[in-house]
């Protein structure tokens, strides 16, 4: 194998593959990078045998082949050359020359036979999205995706889409996160897929550059498309919980209040919720009133003016859970509805952003 | 069966055989198997033949692209895991496993996951389990291996279909290895019966000059018992001790070299040493307990054959390079004498397992010996 490439192209993509490297000890290949070139383009492909990148670039190839490379050790090497064309040559079996001016490193590398290739799979269902409509969507669920490997499948955000509606959901148990938006293209059928929820949520900040995203759906795997870039993830199996018959279509008290300002009290108030104290909201009249008090340290309390409707009510919840609820959304207004201390509160959004977080309540 | 296939690598477990086939064939395979049976008996390959069987489209030919790899190890959807920790499976493991079985398939129908010495499943890793054992996602087998059944915890027993494997009669073992890497008889033997009649093991014994030597030494140790004063036998244990531990240079050195092979290839700055030197370091403790075992095999073996030897049926000597002091010492140790000194070698392997020190383990099995076999009277 013997190429040329500039230096700000392979450190970018190097940038990319370096996301699914593995720190697996047990597999070292699984730290490399496999770098093919082929005709006039260099392939960069790493994976942990969960997710797998795989980057093209342009490039002079004056010789084709493939070769594993360390990838961190690589990149490195790349980030400190200067702006100029490296050029990457296997000079034995096990080495690769890399040169860029007057510089010269010799890197070991290790077979391409053994690097496990994710399989080649052909999407049976393909969709586009656009990239900043996956991004928020991502953004607003991702708080509610579980941290617990208990119950897996709640380590995965699912996505629905029917027609021109993707949704996405996620919930750790204590609270549920859906959000919604509309495609640019309908699809024909319906598309209920969980998906890692660390996956999905690299791709945002790798796909920031592309304008669209294009997801395909395989028995296995999830394929992202974007610029020039594919990202695969295995996709979790399971049942995810049925989200629909937990979110509570009406209340007795519904409140709409400024999204910033409850934030922000809400964050203030959080301070003197310590030890897991409840976080209590009380509503009456056009008050909205949230407390903390955690013993021997303090109390806090503030009043917010609201809209309400329905009857006066008195409710505690986590005050993390509720803090990060309001933080994930961009809306100006939220529409809060409650019905009994014991039943879940559920923020909604009040304009067509499709936004809705339920959250468990504790003991006031 | 008259094509070659996965199945034809087990030697003399027609049973077992018969019954994984059929099932694989059938598709009546469960979700978790445990594999018990001797060391030696083939269990290791079983479960990959029938990870073979379960993921080649053509039902285990062996040849294609798909058993290669299984074969290699390198297939992304059959995972063998053998104990991380010094002498047990750690959490992180079984975590590990239950994270990948809920994650669909790399590339076939179905993920296998091996796990080697589930007798080695500690309470909380063992609880860690059992829930993706006894209910897995449907396209999950999971494979444990294990050498008796009574010594795997019982949550985890029950949760599994039990296939029994036949020990492996020494000839079939020592014609095995005759195959396989072309030594004599007597030296596969000897070997088979330091190593527990594990083959892989005996084969790693027979090219380990070192290994050899420490139990060349306890042979001569043993013939020297009933002379040697207290002083002697404790200078003797210290040196068997000294003679373990010089096999741990090899692992040392060949550690090293992964080692720094590694940082070669990931730079100082991967971070990711820390792990790999950790798991040196278990390997290490781990292949000094399977010393001391050695030691304890050898012994067990030697008081075995003066036993036979004594009984008149000297063609079952499993130490035929000792065979005259075998000779010598039956002809005046009485068989009470030796079922003591075999106690004393079944309790020298049950210390070690409860974690005594090797050092004093040896000394006391030793000491023991001497006093069994020198002073007949204090038994009567």
């Amino acid at each position: 194998m013997r190429l040329s490439i500039a230096r700000g192209e392979l450190l970018d993509s190097l940038n990319v593959v370096t996301k699914a490297l593995s720190s697996r000890t047990t597999l070292p290949i699984l730290s490399g990078i496999l770098i093919s070139a082929v005709g006039d383009s260099v392939i960069l492909q790493s994976t942990d045998l969960e997710i797998s990148i795989k980057h093209t670039i342009g490039a002079g190839v004056e010789e084709s082949g493939s070769v594993v490379m360390p990838g961190r050790l690589l990149a490195e090497v790349v980030r400190s050359l200067p702006e100029a064309a490296v050029h990457l040559e296997t000079s034995s079996f096990d080495q690769v020359k890399v040169t860029c001016g007057t510089s010269s490193f010799v890197l070991r590398s290790l077979s391409p036979d053994d690097f496990p290739k994710f399989p080649e799979v052909s999407p049976g269902r393909k969709m586009v999205i656009p990239t900043a409509t996956l991004t928020s969507l991502v953004r607003r669920v991702s708080r509610a995706v579980s941290r617990d490997e208990a119950r897996p499948i709640l380590t995965g955000i699912l996505m629905v889409i029917e027609g021109t509606v993707l949704r996405v959901v996620a919930t750790d148990s204590y609270r549920l996160a859906i959000a919604e938006a509309e495609l640019p293209e309908p699809v024909e059928e319906r598309i209920e897929v969980v998906v890692p929820g660390k996956a999905l949520e690299e791709i945002p900040k790798l796909a920031g550059g592309a304008e669209t995203v294009s997801m395909g759906i395989a028995d296995n795997q999830i394929i992202f498309e974007f610029g020039s870039s594919v990202y695969v993830t295995r996709r979790i199996e399971g049942a995810f919980p049925n989200y629909r018959q937990l979110v509570p279509q009406d209340g007795e008290t519904k409140v709409t209040v400024s999204r910033a300002d409850l934030e922000g009290a809400a964050k203030r108030v959080s301070l003197l919720a310590q030890h897991n104290a409840p976080l209590r909201v009380k509503v009456s009249d056009s008050t909205l009133t949230l407390s903390a008090q955690t013993q021997d340290v303090g109390e806090a309390s503030e009043d917010l003016m609201v809209a309400t409707e329905g009857e006066p009510i008195e409710i505690a919840f986590n005050h993390a859970f509720l803090v990060d609820g309001l933080a994930s959304s961009d809306e100006e207004n939220l529409a809060f509805v409650a019905s009994s201390p014991l039943k879940p509160g559920v923020f909604r959004s009040t304009t067509g952003e499709g936004f809705t977080y339920l959250i468990m309540p504790v003991r006031p | 069966m008259t094509h070659r296939d996965v199945w034809d690598g087990l030697v003399g477990q027609d049973k077992v055989v018969s019954f994984l086939r059929k099932s694989s064939t059938e598709g009546t395979t469960t979700h978790a198997y445990l594999f018990v049976g001797p060391p030696g008996s083939g269990k290791r390959s079983a479960a990959r033949a029938l990870a073979c069987a379960l993921l080649c489209e053509d039902g285990g030919c062996g040849t294609c692209s798909v058993c290669t790899r299984i074969k290699r190890g390198s297939y992304p959807d059959v995972r063998v895991y053998e104990p991380e920790g010094a002498a047990t499976y750690m959490v992180e493991q079984a975590r590990e496993i239950i994270h990948d079985t809920n994650l669909s398939p790399v590339e076939g129908p179905l993920k296998i996951y091996i796990l080697d010495r589930a007798e080695a499943f500690n309470p909380a890793a063992a609880n860690a389990l059992l829930k993706t054992l006894e209910e897995p996602p449907d396209d999950v087998v999971l494979i444990l291996l294990t050498i008796s059944w009574e010594s795997v915890l019982p949550t985890i027993a029950s949760r599994c279909q039990v296939v029994r494997f036949a020990p492996v009669s020494p000839s079939t073992a020592v014609a095995l290895m005759a195959e396989r890497s072309g030594v004599g008889p007597d030296d596969a033997m000897a070997a088979l019966a330091a190593s527990g009649g594990v083959i892989p093991r005996a084969l790693d014994f027979i090219s380990s000059p070192v290994r050899r030597a420490a139990r060349g030494r306890l042979l001569g140790v043993l013939r020297d018992l009933p002379v040697m004063d207290g002083r002697d036998v404790l200078e003797a244990a210290r040196e068997l001790l000294t003679s373990v531990k010089a096999p741990l240079d090899e692992v040392r050195v060949r550690q090293e070299a992964e080692l720094r092979e590694r940082v070669e290839f990931l730079g100082k700055t991967a971070g990711s040493l820390k792990p790999i030197e950790d798991r040196h370091k278990r390997e290490l403790s781990a292949r000094e307990r399977e010393g001391i075992g050695e030691l304890v095999n050898v012994a067990g073996s030697w008081l075995r054959d003066v036993a036979a030897t004594a009984a008149g049926a000297p063609e079952l000597v499993a130490n035929r390079d000792a065979a005259d002091d075998i000779a010598a010492a039956a002809s005046c140790i009485g068989d009470r004498q030796l079922a003591r000194a075999a106690n004393a070698v079944s309790e020298a392997r049950r210390r070690i397992s409860y974690n005594v020190s090797p050092q004093l383990a040896i000394e006391a099995m030793l000491f023991d010996i001497q006093e069994a076999i020198t002073c007949p009277r204090s038994w009567e």
